[in-house]
């Protein structure tokens, strides 16, 4: 038989490549941005577009889609063509697929600071760009199982299986927790609401953590350690079993965003049991390819590629032991909304995805050059600079979340809050804020020296564009022939079969914690008293989604005396099944916000309070980090789209009733003239068409049904 | 633990249920790496080492 010859496509990897570098860089400078805020108010640089609200979900989504996103493509597109012996299926998809993501990544570096947001965490863009990112993730999964189908390889390796759990489940994620009903071209509502639409958010946050930042990197660890050790993968069968194991047993753990909160007690458990479960497989595939270098350790003293491989792989294997550790429920009444979660998030995404990532990068560049690096001195400055920078973030994040989580729970011998003052708290972490953005510099830095490495590797090598290569054509078998790898070739010789496989074991953990939370009432008790928005209220929750104030503010206050003490009656399932999308939050850098409006509680303040605080957060509260809000002060509310909100709500299941949207304009005047008049008793004399009024609207509803309630009691 | 878990509404129908699952998908996924051929292991595993020739199991 004759050998074909055919050649790889190195230009696509060549553009992800860069494209990596490029958001590498932006998203990682706009992270230190975010952590300076977290100490100096003034680094919000006083305007509406770069506060930390808006900021933050521009880092996110900068630095997992558009550098680990990009850098995953940039993997997959190397690994993928010289495993399956083939060029990508086809080179105009390839380009769709590159260009698409790019315009996807400018729409989110716009929109976000614009203020346009979703507020889910991590899917924070706005229906058109969901719609965009489900075209372009097809056109990645064609032209990847299109490859798959036109393969030289008969075997499909495991990297190549994480690949396509990757596309699978990535998909079935944004889709389904994409679902909302859009009012306008950049505005929508979530479909879902309250209770369900936090457990749909957090089985999407916790998965795209699964499933976008790690079986992919998975796939990639199989593949380029190898290659860099230059010997096989340590166990190929425990490979198998990990990848099962890991895609069915992640699914399941979603809930664990949720403890303590009003998800049925059930779905709680759930997801501690499987979170527990999931260090086996983490750990498998964590040893797995550490073991990969057994008899060949000596090669890491000289190849700083490889120390970044075993760094991020140990990363990894801590970040995913502490993980389960995080969920049990012990641990999270601690852990949960503190700096603690940041570092945790930060060990994975600085270590193990970044280290990766530049493992890749430093291994492929001078491939597809055909040259040698630059420097490789250069790149052991980048490995010490970028492991100083992990352990100046995590260890000082660490030191404040411990803080922060006792010191919200401190109670002094009289049985009273030792700092019932939430800011006492948050000027007591300064310090570590402070080290953190140091963390960070230091790990920026250690980018841009590898930028500049590689930058100058390029221009001394030339991209090989179409790199020859041969093989032999696939002989197909007879296919009566059974043999004892029957399953295996079963299933790896039908990637359609093999995709089948891997969505029954996505779906299940989701369908059996989902369908009981939407189907059975019991599960998401109503409460009487509890009443849909009013017009300004609903203008005024979509200016605090607008400027992302759940990225410090929770509104979820959980059933421990410390915070019952602190905020007031913990928070019921029934309190939010008109929240389109709920706004629970995930971190308390601020107070929480849902007995704002209940004036049995210590967080409630009025008009002329939340007016001033907006206004200059540091005239009332002394040391506070809040950015001030001059602006909501200074703009007319846009209640032009109301009748829209008010019938796209009612579509949703909101009992507004039929014909309000007609007659809601005059309740949101009446009830703005009411805060205006309370405003102007205080000296505080604005327009009554002022985003202020709205906002401080919006707050004063927050847990003050659960107040009439208790009159009534 | 099992007090904690038998005041959970239901929690012993789901998760009982889920163990079940998982254990039956574990013990596929055991069985099926078990019964794997050594030389088709070899063979997978040096794939990524392979780069520019195939070859013939």
């Amino acid at each position: 038989m004759q050998k074909e010859k055919f050649s790889y496509d190195n230009t696509i990897v060549r553009n992800f490549a860069i494209a990596t570098m490029v958001w590498g860089i932006v998203g990682m400078l706009v992270g230190v941005l975010a952590a300076t805020q977290l100490f100096s108010p003034m680094m919000n640089l006083g305007n509406e577009f770069t506060t930390f609200g808006r900021i933050r979900p521009l880092h996110t989504n900068a630095v997992i889609f558009a550098f680990v996103g990009n850098a995953i493509f940039m993997g997959v597109y190397y690994s993928l063509q010289r495993l399956l012996k083939a060029r990508m299926y086809s080179d105009v998809l390839s380009k769709i697929h590159f260009w698409g993501w790019q315009l996807i990544i400018v729409a989110a570096a716009i929109t976000l600071p614009l203020g346009i947001t979703t507020s889910k965490e991590y899917a924070e863009l706005e229906w058109p760009i969901d719609i965009a990112i489900t075209l372009i993730w097809v056109v990645f999964g064609w032209n990847m199982i299109g490859t798959i189908f036109k393969r030289r390889e008969k075997h499909m390796y495991v990297a190549i299986w994480f690949y396509l759990a990757t596309f699978l489940t990535v998909a079935l994620l944004h889709v389904v927790n994409s679902f909302e009903l859009p009012i306008s071209f950049l505005k929508s509502y979530s479909w879902y609401a309250g209770v369900q639409d936090a457990l749909v958010q957090w089985w999407y946050g916790h998965n795209a953590v699964a499933f976008f930042l790690t079986t992919p990197f998975l796939g990639l660890m199989y593949y380029f350690m190898p290659k860099m050790a230059n010997r096989p993968i340590y166990s190929y069968k425990l490979s198998i079993l990990h990848f099962w194991s890991l895609i069915f047993i992640y699914i399941w753990a979603g809930p664990h965003h949720l403890l303590y909160s009003s998800l049925p007690d059930w779905a709680q458990t759930l997801g501690v049991v499987f979170s527990v479960m999931l260090i086996a497989p983490s750990w498998g595939g964590m040893l797995n390819g550490l073991l990969t270098l057994r008899g060949a350790w000596d090669k890491v003293r000289d190849d700083a590629r490889l120390k970044f491989m075993v760094v991020g792989i140990t990363a990894y294997g801590m970040a995913t032991f502490e993980g389960p550790m995080l969920s049990l429920k012990n641990v999270n009444a601690i852990a949960h909304f503190t700096d603690w979660i940041v570092a945790h998030v930060h060990v994975g995404a600085l270590g193990w995805n970044g280290f990766l990532t530049f493992g890749i990068l430093y291994y492929l560049v001078p491939k597809i050059y055909n040259t040698k690096l630059h420097s490789k001195k250069l790149v052991s400055t980048h490995f010490w600079l970028g492991t100083l920078g992990i352990i100046f973030y995590a260890v000082p994040m660490y030191i404040s979340g411990a803080t922060q989580g006792l010191m919200w729970k401190q109670f002094n011998a009289e049985g009273f809050l030792k700092y019932d003052n939430f800011l006492s708290t948050t000027l007591q972490i300064i310090p570590m804020h402070m080290l953190r953005a140091i963390g960070g510099f230091i790990y920026l830095v250690g980018v841009i020296i590898m930028v500049v490495n590689i930058y100058k590797t390029m221009k001394a090598g030339s991209l090989i564009r179409d790199e020859e290569a041969e093989a032999y054509p696939m002989v197909k078998e007879d296919p009566n022939m059974i043999t004892a790898s029957f399953w295996h070739r079963w299933i790896e010789k039908r990637p359609t079969q093999f995709l089948v496989l891997s969505f029954i074991a996505v779906t299940i953990g989701g369908a059996v914690e989902f369908l009981p939370t939407f189907l059975v009432e019991s599960n998401v008790k109503t409460i009487e008293s509890v009443t849909p928005y009013t017009p300004l209220e609903l203008e005024g929750r979509d200016i605090y989604i607008r400027e992302g104030c759940y990225n410090c503010h929770s509104q979820l206050v959980r059933p421990f005396r410390s915070e019952t003490v602190r905020y007031g009656d913990y928070s019921k399932s029934g309190e939010n099944v008109y929240d389109h999308p709920f706004l629970w939050g995930s971190k308390r850098t601020g107070p929480d916000l849902s007995r704002g409006g209940n004036r049995n509680s210590n967080t409630y303040k009025d008009a002329v309070w939340h007016f001033d605080h907006m206004d200059d957060p540091g005239s009332i509260s002394e040391g506070s980090i809040m950015p001030s809000y001059s602006w909501l002060i200074e703009d007319d509310l846009d209640d032009s789209k109301l009748e829209k909100k008010i019938s796209a709500m009612r579509t949703l299941g909101v009992p507004y009733p039929k014909g309000y949207e007609k007659i809601a304009r005059e309740d949101l005047e009446k009830q703005a003239k009411k805060i205006q008049k309370d405003l102007a008793e205080g000296d505080r004399v604005i327009s009554e068409k002022k985003e202020i009024i709205a906002l401080i609207a919006y707050l004063h509803k927050l847990g003050r049904d659960i107040e009439v309630d208790e009159d009534k009691k | 633990m099992s007090e904690f878990l038998g005041q959970v509404e239901g929690a012993d129908v789901y998760l009982i249920t889920s163990l079940i699952i998982f254990l039956l998908v574990f013990i596929m996924a055991t069985i099926y790496m078990i019964i794997m051929p050594k030389e088709t292991v070899k063979t997978i595993s040096e794939l990524p080492l392979i780069d520019d020739t195939s070859y013939e199991a």
